[in-house]
């Protein structure tokens, strides 16, 4: 009943644009960079060297290769992280 | 991201955007929806029927709008003779538009079936009309008399849900209920352009 | 005993370990950017309080949500079923459970689980545990005033928002706004740069939930202006609120179980402001085909349509996350749950978005498949994921494990087999009662008696559900009360037959 209406489309494109506006002024800003080290701040320290016991052997290698020296699954350890 | 500023504004923004198209938008266009001549306001009595209606949780399992025919059986089912318009609503509020068909549709069941006593019996005890009904019995809206005063309203209650003594009379409640969805009459024919005037139409340039 | 990395070509022989550590990338020293062990006790000691309150609040709503739930779906196998007093009628005991489960027990134990979360993420203890647990303990008597009001008939009539606009509401807001500004002062007083991900949608939800709730409840619309607000509510509770803050969960969560960062970060970030851009804008497919302008219901279904984007995003991220480490559900029966959630949330976005389109609308519009959907949303994922945070987050707090494996076992396999019982038979009972009452020559008779049997199923699978319940529940007071002394020294699940998976 209104849809073909300029003036709406008008509007809600005026409407619709500070969400833009927002996006721009964060990628300007650096807002989205440094993604792998944000994704990682999530973890204690050396909670990513903890050998996890159903990785298999490649997964374990290459938590190794990425995180450092693997420590051992003590059950006592364990427990923070499970 | 390392700033809030832009999580809130970004945030807002995106829900103000949504709020400006599907409430105040909506809003402006609809407040200009006028009823239409047929379409009466309702009485107090079905007032107090619809607060029975709300209060009850009528709309849990029973509709009222009439869908467009185009892609649905509404009106092949009989319950109405067009598709429901804004115009339709316009002295609703609430609105009881439903989300649920676990009964019928009500949008016109006040031409659809035009007997208090049905009702009443209905609501006492759907299953005394309609052996295969889901629908609750709401005895609560009715009192269990020893005798009928003068005046009082007495269903005529079938065999195995009639009382052993006594008589069952209806309360305000049920029939300012009845009131309500006899008022239920929406066959009119549908006001031209879907209730919108002329002048709500915003100038095209 | 540290096991030296198989493929040594990043790290030259000689200094591996003090390298290897820090490889990543050379920029970030990780020394400074993790937090250590001490420092995340200390700062989830500053929250304890007001979290272990809201989850023993959420708890009871959990079972009270339960027996009401019951009751009305009890109340379609035997209509006669308690239907003497009006308290008890169907119209009142319904939205009775939906308010119970929405307001009383997934949105108590959310601001528990963003009260943990937040300064675990913004690295800095609560700041105003005190309002935060002000608010907690407002928006419960709100909540409870409000149902106690709407059994005894006091309701603003509308789906999602009956709760009294004028004692419920304003309680609920002053408890939301409560709890939201402490989680907002919290991130203000944060210590880490970046923000992660689980901060924005925790942070955005509770402005967002505010506004929806103060919107959805002014007593100013009406006819189907009151409809379109009704449904702007109703869909964005679950997307700018259950959804989000469960998402957040989960991303927090299920990477820090697993053990490796989220899969993309980028697709994240695409998952969030996709969801915040869409998700609002999707509430008109609750009324396809209805009395509203054409124009709004075409907006919501391009919205829902739009909305594979960002839940494709989430899903691929979540997945991926996990994906060839499944053997970890055996060892932690939060991930189990969390895992569950987002497997359900992907299902139920895409169900959604089928359900919005028209062709298969005008079969499922108005009949049990909407419950069946609902209930796969607000339970498979939203009450899952919850589940999943309290098994993981109560421990911590508590200072010991959850006392038997067994019962969590228990718990699950009853939900879970109670839930895919209920969504599988009540989903298709509603295509079958849809496609009756699509066909004109049927009675409307036809579309009842098609959907019965499987109300019956939903009812069975609601005593399952409510004993899974039962069994969490006791299970919970159990943790509390059992004392520090036998402590643990293994957690459930480590070690022990998996639940699921044949042991090899």
């Amino acid at each position: 009943m209104f849809a073909n209406s300029i003036t709406v489309i008008i509007l809600s494109l005026l409407v619709g644009l500070p969400p833009l506006i927002f996006m721009a002024w964060g990628l300007r800003t650096g807002q989205f960079e440094n993604l792998d080290e944000t994704s990682e701040s999530i973890f204690e320290e050396e909670e990513l060297r903890y050998l996890r016991p159903w990785e298999k052997p490649a997964q374990v290698s290459e938590r190794a290769r990425t995180y450092g020296a693997l420590l051992p699954a003590s059950r006592e350890g364990w427990k923070k992280w499970l | 991201m390392t700033r809030i500023s832009i999580l809130l504004l970004g945030a807002l923004a995106t829900l103000i955007f949504a709020l400006v198209i599907l409430v105040i938008m909506p809003g402006a266009l609809l407040s200009s929806v006028k009823a239409p001549p047929q379409l009466k306001p309702y009485t107090d009595q079905e007032l107090l029927g619809r607060h029975v209606y709300i209060q009850n949780g009528c709309v849990y399992c029973h509709s009222q709008q009439v869908r467009d025919p185009a892609f649905t059986s509404d009106v092949a089912r009989g319950w109405g003779n067009r598709p429901s318009v804004p115009a339709d609503y316009v002295y609703d509020k609430p609105h009881l538009l439903g989300t649920m068909r676990t009964g019928p549709d009500l949008m016109n069941v006040g031409s659809r079936l035009p007997d208090p006593q049905w009702h009443l019996l209905h609501i006492y005890q759907p299953r005394a009309l309609v052996p295969w009904s889901i629908m609750p019995s709401y005895s609560f809206l009715f009192e269990h008399k020893q005798t009928a005063a003068p005046g009082d309203t007495v269903l005529n209650v079938p065999k195995p849900y009639a009382p052993t003594t006594g008589v069952i009379v209806a309360t305000d409640e049920a029939k300012a209920l009845v009131a309500y969805l006899l008022a239920l009459k929406h066959d009119y024919p549908a006001p031209a352009e879907e209730g919108v005037t002329p002048a709500a139409t915003a100038p095209t340039p | 005993m540290a096991i030296n990395p198989s493929d040594s070509k990043v790290s030259p022989p000689g200094k591996k370990t003090v390298e290897a550590a820090t490889r990543r990338d050379s920029t970030i020293d990780h020394s400074q950017v993790r937090i250590n062990v001490a420092e995340a006790a200390r700062i989830d000691r500053s929250s304890r309080l007001p979290v272990l309150v809201g989850f023993a609040l959420a708890i009871l709503w959990l079972l009270e949500g339960t027996i009401l739930g019951d009751i009305a779906s009890f109340k379609f196998d035997f209509p006669d079923f308690l239907s003497g007093q009006a308290y008890l009628t169907f119209g009142r005991i319904r939205p009775g459970h939906l308010n119970a489960m929405i307001y009383g027990w997934a949105s108590t134990a959310m601001f528990s689980v963003s009260l943990w979360m937040m300064p675990r993420l913004c690295r800095t203890p609560l700041r105003w545990p005190g309002v935060a647990l002000g608010g907690i303990i407002i928006w419960n008597i709100g909540v409870y005033l409000g149902i106690i009001l709407l059994l005894a008939g006091v309701t603003d009539g509308l789906e999602w928002l009956e709760l009294d606009h004028r004692t419920a509401d304003p309680l609920m807001v002053i408890g939301v706004a409560m709890v939201g500004a402490s989680i907002w002062r919290t991130l203000a007083a944060r210590n880490v740069e970046h923000l992660y991900v689980s901060v924005w949608y925790v942070a955005a939800s509770y402005p967002w939930v505010a506004l929806i709730f103060i919107a959805g409840n002014l007593p100013i619309y009406t006819g189907v202006e009151s409809a379109a607000v009704n449904w702007f509510y109703g869909h964005n509770a679950l997307g700018l609120w259950l959804t989000t803050i469960n998402l957040g969960l989960i991303y927090y969560l299920l990477p820090k179980i697993v053990g490796r960062p989220i899969y993309s970060y980028w697709l994240s970030l695409i998952g969030f402001w996709g969801l915040a851009l869409f998700y609002s804008l999707n509430g008109m497919h609750h009324l396809i085909g209805g009395p509203m302008p054409s124009w709004m219901i075409a907006t919501s279904i391009t919205a829902s349509i739009l909305m594979v984007i960002p839940v494709v995003a989430v899903g691929i991220n979540q997945h991926m996350t996990i994906a060839g480490r499944f053997g970890a559900l055996r060892y932690s029966p939060a991930l189990t749950f969390l895992v569950l959630a987002a497997m359900s949330y992907t299902a139920v976005s895409l169900q959604g978005i089928m359900t919005a389109l028209v062709s298969v609308n005008r079969i499922t519009h108005f009949t049990h498949w909407t419950i069946a959907h609902s209930h796969l949303g607000v339970y498979m994922f939203v009450t899952m994921a919850l589940f999943g945070g309290i098994y993981y987050i109560l421990p911590r707090l508590i200072g010991r494990e959850w006392p038997s494996a067994n019962l969590i076992r228990a718990h699950f396999l009853l939900v879970g087999l109670g839930m895919v019982i209920y969504v599988v038979t009540l989903g298709g009972g509603g295509v079958l009662q849809g496609l009756q009452m699509l066909d004109p020559s049927q009675s409307f008779e036809a579309s009842v008696n098609a959907a019965r049997p499987w109300l019956l199923t939903r009812s069975f699978a609601a005593v399952l559900i409510s004993a899974g319940h039962v069994v969490f529940a006791a299970h919970a007071l159990m943790l509390v009360l059992r004392g520090r002394s036998p402590v643990r020294e293994e957690p459930p699940f480590f070690f022990i037959r998996p639940v699921l998976v044949k042991h090899e």
